[in-house]
C-alpha cells in the first residue's frame, strides 16, 4: 500500500475511531486501526467486537491495499505531526510514515488478524433529519442503565409507526420518552445499544453540516448508522423491552410548574447535605411554599425554597437529586411541569405545552 | 442426540487447545444450533466472532467435533445472538409498582374499607335462583338510597349474599373514590360497642357508623338477642337512612324467623327489600365453575366443569376445589382433563364417588338392583319385612342413594322398598349420611355401587 493524505484528515479521522477501540480489548488485534483503501478512499477501521466505527477521507492512492497499525503509537504520531501530508507505505511487515522531515517506521499487524468488518449489504436505508434525532437522544439517552446487568435496559427502544418515531429509555428508576415526527413510511423498532447512541450524538455534533442521519439494519440484528463518511456498526440488542407504556401514569392530583434553571439549581444545593445520604431529597409541592430540601446527620441539613404554580392538594415527595439534575440539565425548556400523585407513586415531568416528551421518575421511599 | 450435551463435550475439548482467553472470547457465547446430515450449525453473538472463529479455527472446531460425533461433519457458523429476556419485576421499581398507578388507589381504598375487590357484577353468575337479588343489588348500586332501603338477602351459605354486597361497594368506590363506605360483620358490630363502651369512644364508634353513605353488615343475626347492640343498631340505622345513606344486610334466614330480633328492628327490616337467594342450581354451579377457574387462570374443558359443578355443591368448595385444581396441575402448566379432575375429586374423602355423569337417567329400581348385586342380596329381600343388620343397611344404602343421587321423595323410596314409613326412610338417609364420613368400608361400598350405576 502507498497512499498520500492531508494531515488534518487523518488526525480527525483517527481521533473518531480511537474513541471506540477498549483499554482492554478481548483480543489484542482490537488495539490496533485498520487502514484500508476502498473504492478510492481511505477507509479507518477500529472495533471492540461490540461496535465497529469506519471513517471515510480522501487521499491519493498510488497503490492500493491495507494496514492494521497500533492505534495508540499512531494516534499519537499523527497528532504530534504538522499539518500537510503525510505518505503512508507498507513495506512487507513495517509501516513507514513519512511527513515534512519526519520518518517513522512502525511494526504492522497482520491484517488477517483484525475481524473482518463488512457493512451490512443490501438493506433499506432509513434517512432521518439529524438535528431532531440528535434533540431527542440528548433527551432520552442519559436515562438508559449504564451498567449491562440487564442488557435491554442498556439500550434505547426506538419504534417508528405512523410518521412518528419514538425513543424510551429506562434504567428501571426513570424513563424518558421522546417522540419525533419522520417520513411516514418509516418503520423501525429495536432496541439500540445507548453507547451506540452516545457515540453517534457525538459523530452527529462534530458532523456540523451533515443534514441527515442514516439507519439500516441487517437481517442479523446489526444497526448501521451513518453520519457523513463516519459509519457505526453494532448490534441491536435482541429482546423484549419492557412495555413502557403502561408505567406512565394517567392521572395526578396535583401539578406544579418550576422555574427550570431555579429548580435545577435548588436541587443541586440541596444535594449538598445529601451526600451521605444516598443523595436523597425531598421536593415540598405547596401553594406558595414549596421547598426542595435535605439532611444528613454529618453534613446537616438544608432548604431551599423555588417558586412554583401550585394546582391541587401538593405534597411531599423523595427523589434521589441525579435523577432530577441529569434530567434538568438536559431539557432545554425554561419551565417545567411536575405531576404527582402522593409520596410513593411515580412523579412525571414534563415541558408546557409540549407532549412530545417527558420523563417519569421513581421516588424514593423513606422512613417516616 | 443432545445438542446441548454434545457442545459442552465440544467446548471441554477446544478449551485444552486453545488459551484460555481465547476460548473466552472466541468461544464463550457460541452454541451448537443444529446437527443433520453431517452439517453442523454453530452460532455466534455477532459477525465479527463469527468471521474470527471462522477463518482461524474452522479446522481445530470441525476435528474436534468430528472426533466426538464420530461423523465427518461440514460446518456453518451463523449469527444468532442471544435473545434477552426481561421480566417486569427484573426492571426495576418503576415497573414492578406499575399496577399502582391506574388501579391501584382504588385497590388501596377498597381495602382499607375491607371491602374484597375480586367481588364485583361482572364475575358474579346468574341464573334463577339468584336473579332477582342481583336485580335488586344492581338496582341498588345505580342509585344509592334510594333504590330499595333496606336492601335485605339471605340465604345458605356460599350462596352469594356477600358477594352481592362487596359488588354493590366496588361499583360505589368506582363512582366515588371517597365514598363513606362501612362494611362490618354482625359480631363485629358487637365486638365494636363493647370496645367503645370500655375506651369510653362511643362518641367515634358513633361517629363512623352514623356517617356511612353505605353500611352493610354481614351476618346480621349475630346482634340478634344483644340488648345494647340491638338498639345502638336500631339508631345507626335510622341515621343513616334518615341521611339518605343506603344499607345493606345479609343474613341466614329471613327477618321474621331471627330469634331474639326486637320488633322495632324486625319491622324496619322487613321495611325494605327482602330477597332470598337459594343456593345454586346445577347450570349455575358450571358457570361459577367457569369463572372462577378463569379467574384462576385455568382452562377447564366443559365436560370437566359439568363434572366439577356435578359433585360439588359448596360455592366455596368449588373455589377451593379449583385452587386444588391449580396445585395439581402445576399451576396451570399442565392441561386439565377429565380425568384429573375424576381423580381430583375422588381424594376429597367425604365426596369421595360421589362422581357421576351429569346426563345418564338412572331410576329408583336401577339403585335397588344396583345395591341388590353388589351385596348380593335379592332385591326381593330389600323389599321384604327382614331387618337383620346384612340387609337392613344395604336398604338403607338403596335409600340414601334415591334421596341424595335421584331426589326422590321419601314416600317414592318407601313405596320402592315395599311400602315402608316416610320416616324410616329419614332415619336410613341420617345413618348412611353420617356413618360415610367415618366408614371406610361404606364409601367404598357406595362409590362402587355409584360407579356402577354410573358407568356408560
Amino acid at each position: 500500500m502507498k497512499i498520500s493524505v492531508l494531515q488534518e484528515n487523518l488526525h480527525k479521522a483517527l481521533g473518531r475511531v480511537g474513541r471506540n477501540i477498549s483499554a482492554k480489548p478481548q483480543l489484542p488485534a482490537l488495539l490496533n486501526i485498520l487502514i484500508e483503501t476502498i473504492d478510492g478512499r481511505l477507509c479507518i477501521t477500529s472495533t471492540n467486537l461490540d461496535t465497529t466505527e469506519r471513517v471515510f477521507i480522501g487521499a491519493k492512492i498510488e497503490e492500493e491495499g491495507a494496514v492494521c497499525i497500533p492505534a495508540r503509537t499512531l494516534i499519537d504520531l499523527v497528532s504530534s505531526l504538522k499539518q500537510g501530508n503525510i505518505e503512508i507505505v507498507s513495506e512487507k511487515e513495517k509501516i513507514i510514515i513519512k511527513a515534512s522531515g519526519v520518518k517513522a517506521t512502525l511494526p504492522g499487524t497482520l491484517v488477517d488478524e483484525f475481524p473482518k468488518t463488512a457493512s451490512p449489504a443490501g438493506q433499506k436505508e432509513i434517512r432521518l433529519e439529524k438535528e431532531s434525532v440528535l434533540d431527542a437522544l440528548n433527551l432520552v439517552v442519559f436515562s438508559a442503565a449504564g451498567d449491562t446487568s440487564r442488557p435491554l435496559l442498556s439500550g434505547v427502544k426506538v419504534s417508528a409507526e405512523e410518521g412518528l418515531m419514538t425513543f424510551a429509555a429506562t434504567d428501571g428508576y426513570r424513563l424518558c420518552v421522546k417522540t419525533i415526527t419522520v417520513d411516514k413510511d418509516v418503520h423501525f423498532s429495536n432496541v439500540i445499544p445507548a453507547r451506540v447512541f452516545s457515540e453517534v450524538v457525538k459523530i452527529a455534533q462534530e458532523e456540523k453540516d451533515e443534514k441527515d442521519i442514516v439507519i439500516s439494519l441487517s437481517s442479523d440484528g446489526q444497526a448501521l448508522f451513518r453520519i457523513g463518511d463516519t459509519e457505526l456498526l453494532s448490534r441491536a440488542i435482541d429482546g423484549e423491552y419492557p412495555v413502557y407504556q403502561k408505567i406512565i401514569p394517567k392521572n395526578h392530583t396535583s401539578t406544579a410548574v418550576f422555574d427550570t434553571e431555579e429548580l435545577l439549581s435548588a436541587v443541586r444545593s440541596a444535594s449538598i447535605f445529601a451526600r451521605d445520604n444516598a443523595n436523597i431529597i425531598k421536593l415540598h409541592v405547596e401553594k406558595n411554599a414549596s421547598s426542595v430540601s435535605s439532611n444528613s446527620p454529618q453534613a446537616g441539613e438544608g432548604t431551599i425554597d423555588v417558586a412554583a404554580e401550585v394546582d391541587g392538594e401538593g405534597g411531599d415527595i423523595a427523589y434521589n437529586s441525579r435523577f432530577l439534575v441529569d434530567y434538568l440539565s438536559h431539557i432545554s425548556s425554561d419551565r417545567v411541569v411536575f405531576e404527582m400523585t402522593g409520596s410513593l407513586n411515580p412523579g412525571v415531568f414534563r415541558i408546557p405545552e409540549d407532549d412530545s416528551y417527558l420523563s417519569v421518575i421513581m421516588p424514593v421511599r423513606v422512613q417516616g | 442426540m443432545d445438542l446441548n450435551k454434545t457442545w459442552k463435550a465440544v467446548l471441554a475439548e477446544l478449551e485444552l487447545s486453545v488459551s484460555k482467553a481465547t476460548f473466552q472470547t472466541h468461544f464463550g457465547q457460541t452454541s451448537l444450533i443444529s446437527l443433520e446430515n453431517g452439517v453442523a450449525t454453530i452460532g455466534f453473538p455477532n459477525p465479527l466472532m463469527r468471521g474470527l472463529v471462522e477463518n482461524r479455527y474452522y479446522s481445530l472446531v470441525k476435528s474436534v467435533l468430528d472426533h466426538n460425533t464420530k461423523q465427518n461433519t461440514s460446518l456453518v457458523f451463523i449469527v444468532m445472538p442471544k435473545k434477552q429476556v426481561l421480566l417486569d419485576r427484573d426492571a426495576g421499581p418503576l415497573f414492578s409498582q406499575e399496577n399502582q398507578n391506574s388501579g391501584n388507589q382504588t385497590l388501596d381504598i377498597l381495602r382499607r374499607l375491607h371491602v374484597r375487590p375480586e367481588s364485583t357484577f361482572d364475575n358474579f353468575a346468574v341464573s334463577t335462583t339468584n336473579q332477582m337479588a342481583y336485580a335488586a343489588a344492581t338496582a341498588v348500586a345505580k342509585n344509592i338510597g334510594s333504590a330499595y332501603n333496606p336492601l335485605f338477602f339471605y340465604g345458605g351459605v356460599g350462596v352469594g349474599k356477600t358477594h352481592l354486597m362487596h359488588a354493590v361497594a366496588n361499583t360505589l368506590i368506582l363512582k366515588k373514590h371517597n365514598a363513606k363506605i362501612v362494611y362490618c360483620m354482625g359480631e363485629e358490630f358487637l365486638n365494636e360497642i363493647v370496645e367503645a363502651i370500655q375506651t369510653k369512644t362511643s362518641a367515634q364508634f358513633k361517629k363512623k357508623y352514623r356517617s356511612a353513605e353505605l353500611l352493610m353488615v354481614d351476618d346480621v343475626q349475630f346482634i340478634a338477642g344483644k340488648q345494647t347492640a340491638q338498639e345502638e343498631f336500631f339508631h345507626t340505622f335510622n341515621a343513616v337512612l334518615r341521611e339518605g345513606g343506603q344499607v345493606i344486610l345479609t343474613s341466614d334466614r329471613p327477618p321474621g324467623e331471627i330469634s331474639k330480633l326486637e320488633d322495632r328492628l324486625r319491622s324496619r327490616f322487613e321495611g325494605g327489600l327482602i330477597v332470598d337467594i337459594s343456593p345454586p342450581n346445577f347450570e349455575l354451579r358450571v358457570a361459577i365453575v367457569n369463572i372462577k377457574s378463569l379467574a384462576a387462570g385455568l382452562t377447564i374443558p366443559s365436560d370437566a366443569s359439568q363434572m366439577i359443578a356435578a359433585n360439588i355443591t359448596d360455592t366455596r368448595a368449588i373455589e377451593g376445589f379449583i385452587k386444588k385444581l391449580r396445585a395439581a396441575t402445576n399451576d396451570g402448566k399442565e392441561a386439565i382433563t377429565i380425568d384429573l379432575v375424576t381423580t381430583t375429586v375422588g381424594t376429597k374423602g367425604k365426596t369421595a364417588g360421589i362422581i357421576q355423569k351429569p346426563t345418564k337417567r338412572v331410576s329408583g329400581t336401577d339403585v335397588l338392583e344396583a345395591v341388590g348385586s353388589y351385596f348380593d342380596i335379592k332385591t326381593a329381600t330389600l323389599k321384604g319385612t327382614k331387618r337383620d343388620r346384612p340387609i337392613a343397611r344395604p336398604r338403607q344404602v338403596v335409600m340414601y342413594l334415591c334421596k341424595t343421587e335421584l331426589g326422590l321423595t321419601l314416600e317414592d323410596i318407601g313405596g320402592l322398598l315395599g311400602g315402608r314409613d316416610h320416616t324410616t326412610v329419614i332415619h336410613g338417609v341420617d345413618t348412611i349420611t353420617t356413618e360415610l364420613s367415618t366408614n371406610q368400608q361404606l364409601r367404598e361400598a357406595v362409590s362402587g355401587i355409584k360407579i356402577r350405576l354410573w358407568a356408560q
